[in-house]
């Protein structure tokens, strides 16, 4: 009868060593790996230049998209005929905002044309091209945004996942 | 009888209590997870060399590393080649990106999506001149995949 109770009593305590080993050992490949300065990546593709003209029939007027960045404003352009649709002032503060409201607006009517062409003035600041990558390319939060292309519908994972920077043709 | 009871007490010596230290090592842990990173990109970044803010929350992807600081310096994997104003700069930037382009040529079929990826590291206050200028000569060497190393926002 009393046996029992006595072994109750004297159970042994619970050997915590290995799992202390592992976690040190953990901790060690976490230090290593660890980075305190958060890098990411945008990606970029070079400007494409064919020397050949090429005559495509095509279905629909494309949204061939552009943005014009100057040193005051932001000019949004349109169509193979390359149409000023909307200006952006700098001097409002909530350009960016209005400009990636714009361009989801655009990317949800147009659900093939997947990229948009940055081409900045040679003084604009690189500070500033990577805001205007983000307005054309990040999603408002908490959103889920999807299209319909010909085959299948989608979810976005950017506004425009395709991006070209070229130079300001001037003329 | 002095010495037995001496003895005595060392035998019976306490377990050393390890609780905080543990306590320690398990915030430890957690804010270490938090700052883990799987990218397989390393970047160490030059002297004044500030890099701008994005949304952007893709991970990075190792190749060659391309570095432009405040000053205009020109640096291809951490090594100096002169300044964005240089006369020579730009010959040197093409010399390295050259065998760069070779030495990822040869390398496995499987990386073949790696290879003519080039990672650009400007400073936030770089204007748009010199930034197309130095990719026009990536871009002639072969380099057709640029990557904007950007810093992650809090």
């Amino acid at each position: 009868m009393f046996k029992r109770t006595r072994q109750v009593e004297k159970l042994e305590r619970l050997n915590i060593v290995p799992i202390m080993d592992a976690v040190f050992i953990f901790i060690f490949f976490l230090l290593f790996s660890a980075q305190f300065i958060k890098l990411f990546e945008i990606e970029t593709e070079a400007p494409v230049v064919s020397e050949v003209p090429e005559y495509v029939e095509l279905e629909k007027d494309p949204l061939n998209l552009i943005l014009k960045v100057y040193s005051n404003k932001i000019e949004l352009l349109k169509g193979i005929d390359r149409i000023i649709d909307k200006t952006f002032y700098k001097k409002d503060v909530n350009y960016l905002i209005l400009l990636k409201q714009e361009l989801l607006k655009l990317r949800l009517s147009h659900p093939d044309d997947d990229y948009v062409i940055i081409s900045p003035q040679p003084q604009i600041k690189y500070n500033e091209i990577i805001k205007i990558i983000d307005a054309a390319q990040t999603l408002p939060d908490k959103k889920i945004y999807k299209v319909k292309t010909k085959d299948k519908e989608k979810v976005l994972k950017k506004i425009f996942s395709q991006l070209v920077l070229e130079p300001m043709d001037e003329t | 009888m002095k010495l037995r009871k001496k003895r005595k007490q060392n035998n019976d010596a306490e377990e050393l209590d390890i609780t905080a230290l543990l306590d320690i090592l398990v915030i430890l842990l957690v804010f270490l997870l938090k700052s883990f990173n799987d990218s397989d990109l390393t970047v160490d970044l030059v002297n004044e060399l500030s890099l701008p803010y994005s949304m952007s929350r893709t991970a990075g992807h190792h190749g060659v590393i391309l570095q432009v600081n405040k000053k205009g310096n020109v640096f291809i994997n951490s090594d100096l080649l002169g300044n964005v104003d240089g006369d020579e700069t730009f010959g040197k930037m093409k010399e390295v990106l050259m065998s760069e382009y070779r030495k990822r040529s040869t390398e496995k079929e499987g990386e073949k999506k790696k290879k003519h990826l080039i990672n650009f590291v400007f400073d936030r206050g770089l204007k748009y001149a010199v930034i197309n200028k130095v990719m026009n000569v990536s871009s002639e060497i072969g380099f057709g995949k640029y990557k904007f190393i950007i810093q992650g926002e809090e």
